[in-house]
């Protein structure tokens, strides 16, 4: 989104600072005429190539051991199997499961506990501190607490995702429902607005933005709760497949299942950036609360 | 609506029961560390159908004084009559347009228009009917589907003057409403206000900077001064409507005009001199 923003570098604009399209400009009038500007995915794919045959080179000549790095075509081999033999689909599966379940069950509860506290100061007022309390530990460091507490399944993988995930919504939300824009409230009291009117058209459009903004880092969040999960306690999963992979010192394995992770990872971003655009349409980017 | 021939008067206005009176009106905001003063003893009347126009300097009170009249802002002395009833004008009953256009970025230029019938729980067809009317009548035809935002501040502006007159409102509260349109767009909005004043019989309340287009509206003005705010002088305008630019070179309204000016001035003289010593 920011890209598009700030697209238009200078040299994009012509002598009547008018924005003109990527060609070449020829005739027309003295010293217009410009080479063709190369996109910059250009350039990102030509480091990403570059990478892959550095690393392809550097396996292949034994300029690094074959236990720190694997080679592009070995990766490509081991992808190629796991996910013909099912190893993959179903550890993504797994995964899958524990990420999203989680994460609509953070939604859910982060979003009902702003709403709450915006409700009622005295709840905010009770019920904060003891939020940012918790917060502050560190959530990897519970996450063996919770093995023990709910056990080796899929639901201790959710209580650790839907821990990790649901402060960002939680203070997100609630920072957008705390906006009152003076003149909207106004507006809607001079035209008799109950609470409830003014709660629905006023201030739960206004905190949209801050809600997104606030489930787009909870996404990210889900999928670092869901494996930091499976590295403590589970049996299944891409982050247990990992561990396996390099238990036996598949280094290729290992840096399959990376790939894999990064394509999850990348995918629910953009799932999130898609649907953040549809319902908040009307809003420039909001900067997001961090945790 | 008959306005009494009186020329150029001043003091506490009269009438047998106006729409609305103000009456002793003082407000003092409290912060956290100081005290200010925004208006003190403010008492006027206004009769149901007049259209009054408020001027003053910059931070004299106007916007928290029509709040005040709306019920939105409170009184911390004097009261408020509306119909006889001591209280501000009841929600609903009144149209308000802000200094700020004060539109939701996230509804159309229609939704913003019928947000009212939203509220009021009006027929909700007829709403976008009407809506449609007032967009024409603000010159803004055809952009009933755009997002505020792809609105220049003047267009804006005027998408909030329609939303004030949707639901008809017996009263209109217009903070200094044509303050971004260009100069002919204002005379435009401000003959078709007239228009509106005279073919529904709306009490206006109107705040504005600039003094001819108070004297060309207004069946009463009223000039406030600064610290405090505070009520200089109140006049009134006889001459027939509807007026027309020509009303403006006439020589009555000339001299109110420049009476007009020539307080503003003093008061802002002599405050600036009060600083200085
Ligand atoms: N909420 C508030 N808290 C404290 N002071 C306030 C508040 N609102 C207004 N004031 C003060 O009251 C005075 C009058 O403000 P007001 O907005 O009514 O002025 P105005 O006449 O509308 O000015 P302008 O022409 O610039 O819109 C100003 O000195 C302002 O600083
Ligand atoms: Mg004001």
């Amino acid at each position: 989104m920011s890209e598009q923003l700030t697209r238009p570098s200078s040299e994009e604009l012509d002598a009547t600072g008018l924005l003109s399209p990527g060609h070449a400009v020829i005739g027309e009038g003295p010293a217009v005429r410009r080479r063709f500007r190369v996109p910059d995915w250009v350039y990102t794919t030509l480091i990403v190539v570059g990478l892959l045959v550095l690393g392809q080179l550097a396996v292949d000549h034994g300029w690094v051991s074959k236990l720190m790095v694997a080679s592009p075509t070995s990766v490509w081999v081991e992808l190629k199997q796991g996910f013909s033999n099912g190893i993959y689909l179903h550890a993504i599966n797994r995964t899958l499961v524990s990420t999203l379940v989680g994460f609509v069950i953070a939604a859910v509860a982060g979003n009902l506990l702003a709403v709450l506290m915006a409700m009622s100061g005295r709840f905010e007022g009770i019920i904060f501190p003891l939020v940012v309390a918790f917060q502050s530990l560190p959530k990897v460091a519970i996450a063996p607490l919770i093995v023990i507490w709910v056990g080796f399944g899929i639901s201790s993988q959710i209580l650790v995702v839907v821990l990790v995930a649901i402060f960002p919504v939680l203070v997100n939300s609630l920072q957008g429902l705390r906006l009152r824009d003076r003149e909207q409230y106004e507006l809607s009291k001079s035209l008799g607005a109950s609470a409830w009117q003014i709660a629905r058209w006023v201030r739960f459009p206004a905190s949209l933005p801050y809600v997104f903004a606030g489930l787009r880092l909870a996404a990210v969040f889900s999928l670092l709760g869901a494996i930091t999960a499976e590295f403590v306690g589970s049996s299944e999963g891409l982050g247990v497949l990992m561990l396996q992979q390099r238990a036996s010192l598949n280094v290729p394995g290992t840096f399959a299942t990376l790939l894999v992770l990064m394509v999850f990872g990348v995918a629910l971003n953009e799932i999130m950036s898609f649907i953040e655009r549809r319902v908040v349409y009307w809003s420039r980017e909001v900067t997001t609360l961090n945790v | 609506m008959t306005q009494d021939v009186s020329s150029v008067t001043k003091g506490p206005p009269s009438g047998a029961e106006p729409l609305i009176r103000i009456e002793g009106v003082g407000k003092t905001f409290v912060g956290a560390a100081d005290r200010t003063v925004a208006l003190r003893d403010i008492s006027f009347d206004v009769e149901a159908g007049s259209f009054v126009s408020f001027v003053g300097p910059s931070g004299c009170g106007k916007t928290t004084l029509l709040k005040m009249c709306a019920g939105l802002i409170s009184l911390s002395t004097g009261s408020i009559s509306y119909r006889g009833a001591r209280r501000p004008i009841p929600p609903g009953d009144m149209g308000m347009v802000f200094q700020t256009a004060a539109l939701m970025p996230w509804r159309t230029v229609m939704r913003n228009i019928t947000y009212p019938a939203d509220v009021l729980h009006l027929d909700k067809r007829e709403a976008r009917s009407r809506a449609l009317e007032l967009l024409k009548l603000v010159g803004l035809e055809g952009k009933e589907s755009r997002l505020p935002q792809q609105l220049s501040g003047g267009q804006q502006q005027r998408v909030s003057i329609a939303r004030g007159l949707l639901h008809d409102p017996a009263v209109l509260l217009m903070d200094e409403p044509f303050g971004a349109l260009d100069a002919l767009t204002r005379e435009d909005m401000g003959f078709e206000l007239q228009r509106i004043h005279q073919q529904s019989g709306k009490t206006i309340l109107f705040v504005t900077h600039s003094i001819p287009e108070s004297v060309l509206l207004s069946d009463q003005i009223i000039v406030l001064g600064t610290r405090p705010g505070r009520i200089l002088k109140t006049y009134r305008v006889p001459l027939p409507r509807p007026r027309t630019i020509e009303h403006l070179q006439s020589p009555g309204m000339q001299e109110i005009s420049a009476e007009i000016r020539a307080l503003l001035s003093d008061n802002e003289s002599r405050s600036v001199g009060m600083l200085g010593d």
